[in-house]
């Protein structure tokens, strides 16, 4: 797997943008766009679910994915880290043991739709699922032919606050392309060569000067969204130990999963055998250190058994410990846990005050 | 509404300066002008953060058992919390004499998702307030009015329970039903087992709503066990059913429909249709309300001979 891991973090930088050309398609064309992408690529995007969320899903010919960013969507995580992944089966219900480890296929993907907190976000799943000495082989799978189309939407979400916790330009060089919405159309510009190879004469156009200033325009509005006080500061240094705010947080806290389950970057998971006769199945799924027995021993003892250090580990684990790991922020500004806590408590107030005050007491972590 | 606030953290400073209570559980100012969260006060200077607005959401009821076994605590509650809370006494989770309650007549509180449906951009809110023809929303732009129906919570919009059923000091006004609205209900429909199976297959099992319920009190819950196991850890359809199908049983004539399970839901399930359909048969079959102070006994554990078995008598 050690190729698969070279090719998806070498950093782009050899990449001649100059060698790319931005383009235009319109909005009457994504349609046959999508089909013809389908010949060459499995197709994921979001689509829409009633009044939830729109989800990541492979396209069946006709789908209608929403790809102008527009709608709230649950994160990419949910395709490249399934909510519940088989791992391995085991049969022994003909006398000889039977192993299966049901890999997803690697086939090329193209991904659409993506926010680019999102898509900035699987960055930070590569870094825990392809780095450290282990590639995870199921994601691997599922990320080894992926190219990343991320998207800017007309209009930012209230929520977001990218620019707060890291530099967006960096992050639209790690995608393969940024769509923009023009609203009548999508202005389509490649960064990688994997991006600028989905362009497809037939549906694109050369943009006009008045589109190159749109999407200018949109970018700039996209920087500027949710810049809070704490922007450009070093989050990893500011967020002490012992805070008092992790009690004020872990007193409302109602010790849902929500902020992490639906956080794009968040990646904690569990693994559980379920025996059913003869047979065996051991799968993934969602864990969160939000829970009570997320680090619940086996002999019984826990060593975060209160919200207190639950409430910490969250914040420390996403602006100070990947940071020192891996050298990325685990948190991309997406908003979802801003606009869905139950209490409201709002990460972007947390960082704003532990960044604003005189921190005393940095005790050594 | 402001005059209410004015009152709510006068009565809040009363308690705590003559020692009635040693905390007062409310609303805060959220970090948004439509959210609220809520706030834990222990001195009395400390009352000017309460607040009540038309996003005053939480039912803060759910703090209760926790923060009240040993001490006495006030706490700032809607008429459906106050529900919450009788059923809280009467399952002996926490004592009437613990627990100051500060009720609220209510306009009913919003779902601040609606807004963006009447065109109003949830970035450019400054505040919002309750005024004779609805929600007067103001932004950076001017203001807006988007009526009641337009705004309200669901089960805010059919609620007939808008004064408080108990309290020890009553605030603020309460405005009447909104006639001839309904909840239209497709979880109760000819078929309604394709209906969930969609609906939690999206079940991400955070457990959000049964967090925030004030009736999830149990210390250990059926689906954290190991051994056995209920239910899996796996987010499908089915063990999804199993976890929400056994919560909806367990809340069987307990739930008092305030809705914060179906309000927490970051995937849009409406957990809610599901004890309220249960609650509509305990009050059918043994006329049971468990809102209502006069029980004095919960519904499952107040067997009469007389009780309808359906299992064994036709109805």
């Amino acid at each position: 797997m050690a190729h698969i891991r070279k090719a998806i973090l070498t950093p782009r930088i050899t990449v001649n943008r100059a060698a790319m050309t931005d383009k235009l398609i319109s909005k009457n064309d994504i349609g046959d766009f999508l089909k013809a992408l389908s010949a060459k690529y499995t197709v994921v995007a979001p689509m829409e679910r009633g009044d939830a969320p729109a989800e990541f899903a492979e396209l069946a010919p006709g789908d209608q994915p929403v790809l102008d960013g527009s709608k709230p969507m649950m994160t990419p995580k949910d395709y490249l880290l399934p909510r519940y992944e088989v791992l391995v089966k085991i049969d022994t219900s003909e006398g000889a043991t039977k192993v299966e480890t049901p890999l997803p296929e690697g086939k090329p993907r193209v991904m659409l739709g993506v926010w680019l907190p999102d898509a900035q976000a699987i960055r930070v799943l590569d870094r825990v699922f392809l780095e450290r000495n282990f590639v995870d082989p199921y994601y691997a799978r599922r990320r080894e032919n992926l190219i990343v189309v991320a998207v800017i939407p007309a209009e930012m979400r209230w929520s977001w606050f990218c620019g707060s916790v890291d530099d967006v330009e960096e992050w639209k060089r790690n995608v393969d392309a940024v769509m923009y919405d023009l609203g009548e159309s999508f202005y389509f510009e490649p960064v990688s060569e994997k991006g600028a190879a989905l362009v497809e004469d037939a549906f694109f156009a050369d943009p006009s000067e008045s589109d190159t200033a749109r999407k200018n325009e949109l970018w700039e509005q996209f920087k500027k969204t949710g810049l809070l006080p704490f922007a450009g500061k070093p989050l990893y240094e500011n967020l002490a130990w012992d805070d008092p705010i992790w009690d004020e947080i872990a007193a409302k806290c109602i010790g849902c999963g929500l902020c992490s389950y639906m956080c794009p970057s968040c990646s904690c998971f569990d693994i559980q055998d379920e025996t059913r006769g003869a047979c065996v199945e051991r799968y993934r799924c969602r864990d969160t250190c939000q829970f009570e027995d997320f680090t619940l021993m086996g002999a019984g003892h826990n060593p975060r058994s209160q919200q207190v250090p639950r409430s910490r580990q969250r914040l420390l684990h996403k602006f100070r410990y990947q940071h020192e790991q891996f050298g990325v922020v685990g948190c991309t500004g997406c908003g979802r846990c801003v606009e869905l806590c139950p209490v409201n408590v709002d990460i972007r107030d947390v960082l704003t005050r532990t960044c604003s005050k005189e921190m005393e007491h940095k005790a050594e972590i | 509404m402001s005059e209410t606030q004015d009152r709510i953290q006068e009565e809040a400073k009363k308690a705590l300066e003559i020692g009635e209570v040693t905390l007062v559980i409310g609303w805060g100012a959220g970090s948004v002008p439509f959210k609220t969260t809520p706030v834990f006060i222990d001195k009395p200077e400390d009352v000017e953060k309460l607040v009540w607005n038309p996003a005053c959401a939480n039912n803060l009821a759910v703090y209760l058992p926790k923060l009240a076994r040993d001490r006495k605590v006030g706490v700032v509650a809607k008429p459906c919390d106050i529900r919450s809370i009788i059923t809280l006494i009467r399952e002996k989770q926490i004592k009437r004499e613990n627990v100051f309650v500060i009720g609220l007549g209510c306009a009913g509180v919003i779902d601040a998702t609606d807004l963006e449906g009447a065109n109003v951009r949830l970035r450019d809110v400054t505040s919002l307030e309750w005024t004779d023809d609805g929600l007067k929303v103001t932004t950076e732009s001017g203001a807006v009015t988007v009526p009641p129906a337009g705004c309200l919570r669901d089960q805010c919009l059919v609620c007939d329970k808008r004064t408080p059923a108990i309290s020890d000091v009553t605030l603020g006004e309460a405005v009447g039903r909104l006639e001839g609205l309904s909840i239209d209900i497709p979880g109760l429909s000819e078929d309604r087992k394709a209906y969930w199976a969609e609906q939690f297959s999206r079940c991400i099992r955070c457990y959000a709503c049964r967090q925030v319920c004030p009736g999830c009190y149990c210390e250990s819950c059926f689906c954290d066990r190991v051994e056995p196991k209920w239910t899996a850890k796996k987010a499908t359809a089915d063990e999804a059913w199993m976890f929400h199908a056994t919560r909806a049983m367990h809340l069987a004539g307990r739930c008092i429909g305030c809705g914060e399970c179906e309000r927490v839901c970051p995937v849009g399930i409406p957990v809610v249709e599901l004890a309220r359909e249960l609650n509509a048969i305990a009050k059918e079959r043994y006329g049971f309300d468990p809102g209502d102070a006069d029980e004095e006994k919960p519904l499952l554990g107040s067997y009469t001979e007389g009780d309808l078995d359906p299992a064994h008598h036709s109805e």
